[in-house]
């Protein structure tokens, strides 16, 4: 496809509706590959282009858009936007609520729930990387519960940015709903700590020694205005 | 957001931040802290 690029005429002289399709299916082969940040674009377009009445086209083109977004900008689709389209309100509304509130065991459910459905459409796998987000929301929640340190005279106060990882390990299992008696593995949770410290979407460190994860001053969870 | 300012009008609010506003911040503490009292109970009863 892209090596015939140059041979086919500009995509202007042909019918909206061919663009439309011809920027669905890159979007579509870009996603499969897992270049999400093109299939963005070209999603993007054709949802921009395609008709307002072809609601079957729109729906197509956003159970691609909608987990492709999740993980390029880590946000979710509004009601708004999935207010016209039932069947994708009831695959995607439960995972993005759980997504939203930090809830472990609901995401898990929901994707399970929809899995043949999701794997059908082949958005299973990216989907399941939506996991990473509702933990970051978690942990994001834990961050905020700490609280702010005692403000030094006169500076606005700081959060509060070393937390034990036992609060962490609390926070999973009751994001996990694990019942009294099963431990949390501390090696385990330092693990989550560390992949989601990897995958920028929390700034921070562990202190291994003090059981202390120490959060950055500036941006704890970035993008998430804390 | 830079997201919606891409989106030309009329699309604008199709996308909403992955993460809850923080109104439902005191009953998550609430619970986190239940929860740690657990967790130091049953460190020292092992």
């Amino acid at each position: 496809l892209q090596a015939s690029g140059d041979d086919i005429p500009p995509l202007k002289l042909f019918p909206k509706s061919h663009v439309v399709t011809f920027k669905y299916y890159r979007g579509v082969i870009a996603f499969l590959e897992e270049s999400y940040t093109e299939a963005e674009e070209y999603l993007t377009e054709a949802w921009r282009l395609c008709h307002r009445d072809a609601q079957n086209n729109r729906e197509l083109i956003l159970s691609y858009l909608i987990p492709c977004h999740l993980l390029t900008t880590h946000t979710l689709p509004t009601t708004n936007l999935l207010a016209p389209y039932p069947r994708l309100e009831a695959l995607f509304r439960p995972l993005c609520s759980c997504i939203k509130r930090g809830d472990l065991s609901g995401f898990d459910a929901a994707l399970s729930a929809g899995e043949h459905e999701f794997v059908k459409r082949r958005i299973y796998l990216t989907l399941e990387r939506g996991r990473d987000i509702a933990l970051r929301n978690l942990f994001r929640l834990v961050f905020l519960a700490g609280g702010f340190e005692e403000a030094k005279d006169g500076q606005a106060p700081i959060r509060r940015t070393r937390v034990p990882v036992a609060e962490f390990a609390a926070a999973i299992r009751l994001g996990s709903k694990i019942d009294g008696a099963a431990r949390v593995d501390i090696d385990e949770v330092e693990c989550f700590l560390a992949n989601l410290i990897y995958k920028n979407l929390m700034k921070g460190y562990i202190a291994r020694d003090r059981g202390v994860v120490v959060l950055s001053k500036g941006g704890a969870f970035p993008g998430t205005g804390v | 957001t830079e997201e919606e300012s891409k989106v030309p009008g009329g699309n604008a609010h199709l996308w909403e931040e992955s993460w809850d506003d923080d109104d439902q911040n005191e009953d998550f503490s609430k619970q986190l802290r239940e929860e740690l009292k657990k967790v130091e109970a049953a460190k020292s009863s092992s």
